[in-house]
Order: C-alpha cells, then sequence, then structure tokens
C-alpha cells in the first residue's frame, strides 16, 4: 500500500494537465468568440478581412480586399463593444465566483450586496434629474474624462451602497456573512423602492432607464473602456491571488481560522476586491443579470471547485457568455443583452443541472 | 530522533492556560461565565483526553487556546509567547483544530481537502512544493484514508469523512493538535486505530494532543492524561487511572455509581 502512494503524487492541485486543459481550453473558447463577434453583424466583416484591417493598421504591407467602411466598422463599432462584452463578462463571472465563496451561499450573485441597486440609483438619478446632477460638480470631472455622468455615478453609487450595507452589518456586534448578506437584501430593497419612485415621476427618460436597468453594451467607447477595464481586470488579477483563502472559507469560519485565515481583513479585501470589479462593469453595461449567478455554476459543474482553477475559468467563460450574448442581440436587433444571456443560458444551465443530477443518483 | 536535536523537549509547554476566565456576551443579560479560572499546560509529546459534560466548555476551551476566542481574564501562551502576538498564521503552524461540526464543502477530492491542511505553510503563489506532497501522503497513511484518494468528500459517509478531517489537521504538521470529538461517525475499529495513531504520534515526532473524548473505556485504553471539566472548572488532572474512578465520573456527569462503572470499562479502579 505504500509503495502503490509513493509512486503517484496525491497533491500539487489540479495536476499540470488538467490545468492547462482547462484554462488552455477556455482561453482558445474565448479567443474563437471575441472574432465570431467581431465579424457578424448586420454588416459582415470576415474574419480574414478583420485580420487584415488590423493587420494594416498595425502597419504590416496588407492589400486592402475590404469595403472602405469596414474598418470604421470594425475599430469604432464593433470591436469597443465586444471589448466591452469581454470585460464586464469576465467581472461578473470572477465576482459571482468571490460572493458565492464569500457568503457560502449559492445564490449569492455580484449584485447581492448592493452594488447593482446603488449603482442603478446612480444611473436614474443621472438620466432623470440633468439639471440637478450637475450641481454636484462631477460634471467637470466626467467630461475631462470623457465619461458620461450615468457611468461614474453608477460606479459611485455601487460602492456607496455596498459601504452602507458594510457599515450597518457591523453595527449589529459581531458581523457575520448571514447578516451581511440579509443586510444587502434589506438594502438593496430600500434603494430599489428609491430607484422606482424616481422612475414612475420621470414620463420622459423612463426607456433610457428601462434600457439601462436590462443591461446594454451600446454605450461603451474606448474612453469608458480605458477607465473599466483596467479596474476589472486589475481587481480580478488580484481576486486570483486570493484562491487559497477562497478554498479555506468554504469549510467554514473556525476551521478556516484555524487553517491561518485572519477571517476579518481577509474578507473585507474580498468584499473591496469584488465590490470593485462589479461597481466597474455596471457602470460600464449596466445591471447585466444571470452571468454572475449562473457562470460560476456552469464553471463549477465542468471542471469542479478548487478556486485555482475556478476563479480565472469563471472569467474567461463569464467573457464568452457575454460576448456572445450581445452578437445574438445585436443581430435580432435591440434586444437588450441581458434579455439574451436569460433567455439562452437559463434553459442550458437547468439542462446541466439535470444531467449532473442523474449522474450523482445513477450509479 | 526528536530527543537529539533538542537535549529537553518536555521541559517547556507548547501551551499554557492561566487562570482563565471567559464568558460570552450578551445584551442586556448578566453573562454566563463558560471559564473559570481554568489552569492547564501540555507538554510535547503528551496526549491528554478532555472529558465533561455538555456544556462543561471543552469547545471554548479550545477556540481560547488558539486566539479565536479572548480570555477576560487569565493568559495564554503559546510556545513561550502570549497568542495574542502570534499571527493567525504563525499560530496555525503549530496548532491544528479539528471542529466539532466543520462544512465539509461539495465537489473537493479526498486529496484536494487534505492539500488545504497545507496552507498555513503554502510559500509558493500558485502550487504546492514536494515538502507538501510528502506531508500530504503522511497525513493520509498516517488517518487511514488512503484508500479515500479519488473520492469526493461530499460522497463519503461519516466515518470516511471524519478520517479526511483528521488527516487534514495532520497534514498541517502541527505541534499540539486540538481534536473536537475526533471519534464521532467513526466505527470501533476506527475509534481505536486512530488512538494508536494520535499515541504513536505523540511517541515518535514529539506531537502534544489534546482531545475532547466522551467515551471512558475507550479513554483509559489510551492510558492519557485526563483532564475533567465540569461548569467550566478543572475538577480533575492526572492520569486515566486517577481521574476516570467511578464516584468521580458519577458526580460530574450526574449518573449512577454503577453506570458509571459499567460505562468506565466495568473493572473498579477504586472509588
Amino acid at each position: 500500500m505504500r509503495a502503490s502512494v509513493a509512486t503517484r503524487s496525491l497533491v500539487g492541485g489540479p495536476s499540470l494537465g488538467r490545468a492547462t486543459l482547462a484554462i488552455g481550453g477556455a482561453v482558445v473558447v474565448f479567443l474563437a468568440s471575441l472574432g465570431v463577434a467581431v465579424d457578424l453583424g448586420s454588416v459582415e466583416v470576415g474574419l480574414p478581412e478583420a485580420i487584415g484591417i488590423i493587420g494594416q493598421r498595425l502597419g504590416l504591407p496588407v492589400t486592402e480586399t475590404w469595403a472602405s467602411t469596414a474598418p470604421t466598422i470594425l475599430f469604432e463599432v464593433r470591436l469597443p463593444r465586444v471589448l466591452a462584452g469581454a470585460v464586464v463578462g469576465a467581472g461578473l463571472g470572477g465576482a459571482g465566483v468571490v460572493f458565492q465563496a464569500l457568503l457560502r451561499n449559492p445564490m449569492a450573485d455580484p449584485y447581492v450586496i448592493g452594488t447593482a441597486a446603488g449603482a442603478s440609483l446612480g444611473a436614474v438619478l443621472a438620466i432623470t434629474a440633468p439639471v440637478l446632477v450637475p450641481a454636484l460638480a462631477l460634471g467637470a470631472g466626467t467630461a475631462w474624462l470623457g465619461i458620461g455622468l450615468a457611468q461614474v455615478l453608477a460606479f459611485a453609487g455601487g460602492l456607496g451602497a455596498v459601504a452602507l450595507v458594510l457599515v450597518i452589518a457591523r453595527q449589529g456586534g459581531r458581523s457575520n456573512m448571514v447578516t451581511l448578506l440579509l443586510t444587502g437584501y434589506a438594502v438593496s430593497s430600500l434603494v430599489a423602492a428609491v430607484v422606482a419612485l424616481l422612475l414612475v415621476s420621470s414620463g420622459r427618460a423612463l426607456a433610457s432607464v428601462v434600457g439601462w436597468l436590462l443591461g446594454s453594451l451600446g454605450g461603451a467607447g474606448y474612453p469608458e473602456l480605458a477607465v473599466a477595464a483596467p479596474l476589472v481586470l486589475g481587481a480580478s488579477a488580484l481576486l486570483l491571488f486570493r484562491w487559497r483563502t477562497l478554498n479555506l472559507l468554504l469549510l467554514g469560519d473556525e476551521a478556516a481560522a484555524g487553517l491561518g485565515v485572519d477571517l476579518v481583513p481577509a474578507r473585507r479585501g474580498l468584499v473591496l476586491l469584488a465590490t470593485l470589479v462589479t461597481s466597474a462593469a455596471v457602470a460600464l453595461a449596466g445591471t447585466i443579470g444571470f452571468v454572475g449567478l449562473v457562470v460560476p455554476h456552469l464553471v463549477r459543474l465542468a471542471i469542479g471547485p478548487d478556486h485555482r482553477l475556478l476563479l480565472p475559468v469563471s472569467c474567461l467563460g463569464g467573457a464568452v457568455l457575454l460576448v456572445l450574448a450581445d452578437m445574438l442581440a445585436r443581430l435580432v436587433g435591440g434586444v437588450p443583452v441581458g434579455v439574451v444571456t436569460a433567455l439562452i443560458g437559463a434553459p442550458f444551465f437547468l439542462w446541466l443541472l439535470h444531467r449532473a443530477a442523474g449522474a450523482t443518483t445513477t450509479p | 530522533m526528536s530527543q537529539l536535536r533538542q537535549p529537553s523537549p518536555y521541559s517547556s509547554p507548547i501551551l499554557e492556560l492561566k487562570e482563565v476566565g471567559f464568558g460570552y456576551h450578551r445584551r442586556g443579560r448578566s453573562d454566563r461565565e463558560v471559564l473559570r479560572g481554568v489552569s492547564l499546560s501540555v507538554t510535547p509529546g503528551e496526549l491528554v483526553a478532555l472529558l465533561g459534560p455538555n456544556g462543561s466548555g471543552k469547545t471554548t476551551l479550545f477556540r481560547v487556546a488558539v486566539g479565536m476566542l479572548l480570555a477576560r481574564s487569565g493568559s495564554v501562551w503559546l510556545d513561550g509567547r502570549s497568542v495574542m502576538d502570534w499571527t493567525r498564521r504563525e499560530v496555525a503552524q503549530r496548532i491544528a483544530i479539528l471542529p466539532q461540526l466543520p462544512t465539509v464543502p461539495d465537489g473537493f477530492r479526498v486529496e484536494e481537502l487534505v492539500e488545504m491542511g497545507r496552507a498555513p505553510h503554502a510559500r509558493s503563489r500558485f502550487g504546492a512544493s514536494a515538502e507538501d506532497a510528502e506531508a500530504v501522503e503522511r497525513a493520509l497513511i498516517d488517518a487511514d484514508a488512503v484508500d479515500l484518494v479519488g473520492r469526493r468528500v461530499d460522497e463519503l459517509s461519516g466515518g470516511e469523512r471524519q478520517r479526511v478531517l483528521v488527516a487534514m489537521t495532520l497534514a498541517q504538521e502541527p505541534r499540539l493538535l486540538l481534536l473536537d470529538e475526533p471519534t464521532q461517525h467513526l466505527d470501533l475499529a476506527h475509534q481505536v486505530a486512530l488512538l494508536a495513531t494520535l499515541d504513536r504520534l505523540r511517541r515518535t515526532r514529539g506531537l502534544a494532543v489534546v482531545a475532547v473524548l466522551h467515551d471512558p473505556a475507550l479513554t483509559a485504553l489510551a492510558d492519557p492524561r485526563v483532564v475533567l471539566l465540569s461548569a467550566g472548572r478543572v475538577v480533575a488532572d492526572g492520569p486515566a487511572a486517577e481521574v476516570l474512578r467511578p464516584a468521580l465520573l458519577a458526580r460530574v456527569f450526574d449518573i449512577s455509581v454503577p453506570t458509571a462503572l459499567a460505562l468506565s470499562g466495568g473493572s473498579p479502579r477504586g472509588t
């Protein structure tokens, strides 16, 4: 028995082959989805043409085989939108994993402790009260960055709501994760009520507000991307380094502390980073649902719960899902991308759940 | 071996509680004292069985010992320093604790869970070192969990899961093990095997073990030092043969003397 143990390695985490397969596979699928999404739309730009246009932009000697409008469509319309989809999807997928581990709750998503409600309030204020808000002197700053007021206020609203939730949750003495979850729910409901009030009293801007709430990648240009992408990707990268803490938190507070996790600062860091990611993503694209809840589960079903792989693959998976869903939304013509993610993702997810349940009951 | 490296491994205690008092805060009510003036010193190589009725403060004692709960009075010393002066990670490098009701997350395989025990020693950002691999292997063998490798922890029986959790704490390679009811869910053979393993690790590696046990007969089998806790006080502390007397057990556990006699193995040890 001893010998048979010694001949095979029992640790080292996921074997190199498995890790390469999971992450490499996800990268390949991600790149493929980028390629397809850039090409397809109301005006098609073939993949060879797209590569040619990018090559020409990089100064390579390429003969022009495309229509003169193609580069503009590719660079000004298609690419920022696809990149925004990738950034937002990656952020939501990763933040979903973090919140599910942190709150030890499979129903948790990136919005659960107030980000979505707070961001909605910020955006709705910016859209419905255009006279009032510039008085807050934010106008100057946003004009300088070339970013819309709605995005700035949405970002601030997301962070602000989570800060409020954290402060209230701590008032009850020892703050535990259930308190945090319930406080997040209560504050979200309260803020959502305020948003609804604003909506009712603003007949004119209703359509644009609802469009924002359902989520859209249409408003994302390079200036917005230049601010949101480093935030999302930077904070996500920092989260990737915390896979071990995320794994240990799944064991429960006592066991995690016993294994060296300093619970309070560890959680604070995770909440802060995941909230930054979520708020930036929501500011860029509105409150796109489903991605942050379901992508972590899909990936967990495929490759298991070890955060060393789960987190990076969920980021890539979220990016793939959102890029493809947005492509479909564009092709169908003006359907909000959040509707597409739910319409296609939910049945697929149910099918996977059903299959996974079948696999564990049948011997 | 360890005696050669350390001239007197048994002289200085790894854990020392001095007159520790603790009570849980409850708003608007007077606090219930859970620990009252508990003094306890554990030296490397010792096997200590902690016995006491439900609510006598055993689990609280563990939490205070690792610094998860702050003693209200008295002091807790780990490896010669106040436990509050160590970081959580430094404590975890010295003490492994097996909680009574651990959460076992779905989907992990046995070896992945056991590897989590290496967390306090982790040096690389993403990988596991050869040292980690060896520790995990040793732990799996010591906890008799080698045959479970490759299986998902959520598909194991209660006893199999307990063996895996014990392996996880062993992989932590602590100098002191705090085990809260380690024999729960285990069948008789595995209960006896676990105690034998703990006894061997104590002798060969100088590991100190404090284990909450409930069965006096089983406890007597391992012949440990026995600490009897009642209502937050240490009421007896000594060799098993001295502490596990039916009269004392009957008083502390509020059972009749004949019952205590039967439970402690049936053979009178003197009353």
